[in-house]
């Protein structure tokens, strides 16, 4: 069996499901016709399905986890997007989430395409156990803080948009506490990726910290929803500020997983 | 006076400050180039180089600056934690109960059995604390303590780290198979057996290793292999496989076949023959030689397939030419020849002993608790009267009254089965 080539398929109809499910949301979302929103949770879960399928013949094929160079790490991205998203989309059945959060995992799906999908054997360094234990709770992570950063876009839209039906919309009151309880749940498991990578740090470089661009942005993020966190709890930050400090969060991530490969040498480009 | 300025400086304001000022410095570390020799940096950024240099900029996380935001950081921490406990601990006693807010929300409902709802919070770990017209519900009162084991936790990190800074043993050492080193404070001395690289069928590295005996007062007391991810511990020092590289014997003779010379060297070395003001040196050693399209000499793997040595010949310190040569290949010069031969790998580790890793450990595993405390086992109320059922927590309140709400719709639910 060709498993190379029904993963570039499988690949390639998982990006289309999480396109259509972007577009499928927009025309909910404008249409507020509640049954297209049910087509676009549809072509969420599909594409999830084709995408988790995707990932495993990778795995068949490499014999280990696809988390270890850029399009694995992007491709897993928009996969923890996707799965902290049906998550939420299961237990709260919030159909509009999705038309914030599907365009972020189409956009990094859509990344991930544009990068070498050629499987190499993991170098020296990266054959550790804490590799599956640090990548995959960097996926989880990462894709509630999109999940976040698409609630409070839709947040920051709602309270401003002069539209008055927003029955579609999540009421501002639960998009706010949702987008924090999600930062949250992304912040404990940013703090495993951090701790996780420290101890394996230890074990293949001898120095659990030092200050590698990857690890110094992954504390700067870390820092930053600290920030949100505390501003949020012990001062009451709420609504607008908090939203747009969940958004910044994001895009400080964004920086952490693409721009630190791009612009500064780091041990961990895994190009 | 001073009780406003010792205010400010245990003020959550204060830590925010601090916080931000933190992630700019550390921003800053990323974006300027660490640890280059102080004349580079007044030539890559001018004027604002020399302004950089006094600011430490050039090895920012050492610098008085850093180190002195982050010990100022651990006071306004350490204060803000001392100025919140009182508080958390009242909260954690049996005796306290919040009261609820003017605009709270009551969920009850006229047809709500109240002995079936409290029957469900116990089931749900709730205690029930008061009787008579009005009592309260509460489950996790701990989780009062979350960020104060958080702040704890991160307190410990940087104390950690900063008994590392002073107290770690650290360096690293390059040996050729068959070679010694000795760790006195250690007791114990390390002979590298053998060192070799193992292949995969593309030529690609699978790994690194170093074979090593350990030596205890001259008798040898166990063998180890040393790979990346795998170091040796031996009587508190961690030992890991860190660098590699290969050495070859430069060998000079005249014309007569008398050996002039015969020494190691390694890639990017010199060797100075000065009887003829001759300096050689090795560009590099490429055990499977090739070129890139710029015409640079490059290797396509680490596997000796088809060795060649990139070397130049300097004389009175003028060029006097370049050569590809193979291992063994004579080069001509005047009337000498030189030769290199025998491309030898040697290991390079890494020795450290950090006894503020420890620290930094039990301090991750309390801000991992701190948060698990203060993100899910924060403290929950409900007061419950007859005509009231009120959530109250300051964590997560529109998600605790989700929760009740449906609570509240099964007890309903099973009281309709039960009527």
């Amino acid at each position: 069996m060709d498993f190379i080539y029904y993963e570039d398929l499988t690949f390639t109809i998982a990006l289309l499901l999480y396109m259509l499910s972007t577009i499928v949301f927009f025309i909910y979302l404008v249409g507020k016709k509640e049954k297209v929103g049910k087509y676009g949770v549809y072509a969420s879960i599909g594409g999830f399905a084709i995408h988790t399928i995707s990932m495993i013949l990778r795995v068949i094929e490499s014999r280990r986890l696809p988390l270890s160079n850029q399009f694995e790490f992007a491709s897993s991205f928009a996969w923890g997007i996707v799965l902290c998203y049906i998550l939420i989309q299961l237990y709260y059945k919030f159909t509009s989430v999705g038309g914030f959060v599907m365009p972020l995992a189409f956009l990094m799906m859509g990344y991930a395409s544009t990068l070498s999908k050629e499987i190499r054997p993991l170098m020296p360094a990266l054959q550790s156990n804490w590799l599956t234990f640090h990548v995959a709770s960097a996926v989880i992570s990462y894709g509630s803080f999109a999940v976040a950063c698409g609630l409070a876009i839709m947040y920051l839209y709602n309270s401003r948009s002069k539209d008055k039906d927003k029955k579609v919309f999540l009421d501002n009151e639960v998009c706010d506490y949702l987008s924090y309880r999600v930062i949250g749940f992304g912040y404990l498991m940013l703090t495993i990726v951090i701790v996780s990578g420290a101890i394996w740090a230890k074990a293949a470089w001898s120095r659990y910290w030092a200050w590698d661009p990857k690890e110094t942005w992954s504390l700067i993020t870390w820092l930053i929803y600290s920030v949100y966190i505390h501003l949020r709890f012990n001062r009451g930050w709420k609504g607008r500020p908090a939203a747009l400090f969940a958004v910044i969060g994001f895009i400080c991530v964004i920086f952490t997983f693409v721009g630190v490969n791009i612009f500064l040498p780091s041990l961990h480009s895994y190009k | 006076m001073l009780k406003r300025v010792t205010n400010f400086l245990i003020s959550l304001k204060f830590g925010i400050i601090l916080f931000l000022l933190i992630a700019v410095y550390s921003i800053i570390g990323t974006i300027v180039p660490q640890g280059l020799a102080p004349d580079h940096y007044p030539h890559l950024y001018r004027t604002f180089g020399r302004i950089m240099l006094i600011l430490q900029f050039d090895n920012i996380y050492n610098s008085i600056i850093f180190r002195t935001i982050v010990a100022i950081f651990i006071v306004n921490l350490a204060g803000c934690t001392l100025n919140f406990l009182p508080g958390q601990l009242k909260r954690m006693k049996n005796t306290y109960t919040p009261k609820p807010k003017e605009n709270s929300e009551n969920l009850y409902e006229g047809d709500l059995e109240l002995e079936l709802l409290i029957d469900e919070l116990k089931k749900k770990r709730f205690k029930i604390i008061g009787e008579g017209v009005g009592f309260y519900a509460v489950k996790d009162r701990i989780g009062c303590l979350g960020s104060t084991v958080t702040h704890i936790g991160i307190i410990v990190i940087v104390l950690g780290g900063f008994i590392g800074n002073l107290f770690a043993i650290e360096g690293s050492v390059s040996l050729l198979p068959g070679q010694e080193m000795n760790f006195p404070d250690h007791n114990f001395s390390i002979v590298v057996d053998d060192f070799y690289i193992e292949f995969r069928e593309d030529n690609s590295i699978e790994q690194y290793i170093s074979e090593v005996s350990i030596y205890e007062e001259g008798v040898k007391v166990k063998e180890e292999k040393i790979w990346v991810n795998n170091p040796l511990l031996h009587n508190g020092l961690n030992l890991y496989q860190s660098y590699y590289g290969w050495l070859n014997k430069i060998k000079i003779t005249d014309e007569d076949g008398n050996l002039l010379c015969d020494s190691l060297i390694g890639d990017g070395q010199e060797h100075v023959y000065e009887a003829g003001d001759l300096m050689v040196f090795l560009y590099g050693f490429f055990p499977d030689f090739s070129m890139d399209s710029m015409g640079n000499p490059i290797t396509r793997s680490q596997k000796i397939i088809n060795p060649r040595y990139a070397v130049v010949l300097h004389e009175d310190g003028q060029y006097a030419g370049s050569y590809i040569v193979e291992p063994g290949e004579e080069m001509p010069y005047n009337n000498l020849k030189i030769q290199f031969l025998e491309p030898t790998l040697y290991t390079g580790m890494t020795y450290r002993q950090d006894h503020g890793y420890y620290f930094v450990l039990a301090g991750c595993l309390l801000v991992f608790i701190g948060l698990i405390l203060s993100f899910y086992l924060y403290p929950k109320y409900i007061y419950i009267t007859r005509d009231s059922v009120i959530p109250i927590t300051k964590q997560n309140s529109w998600g605790f009254t989700y929760k009740l709400k449906n609570l509240l719709s099964e007890v309903k639910y099973k009281r309709g089965e039960e009527v």
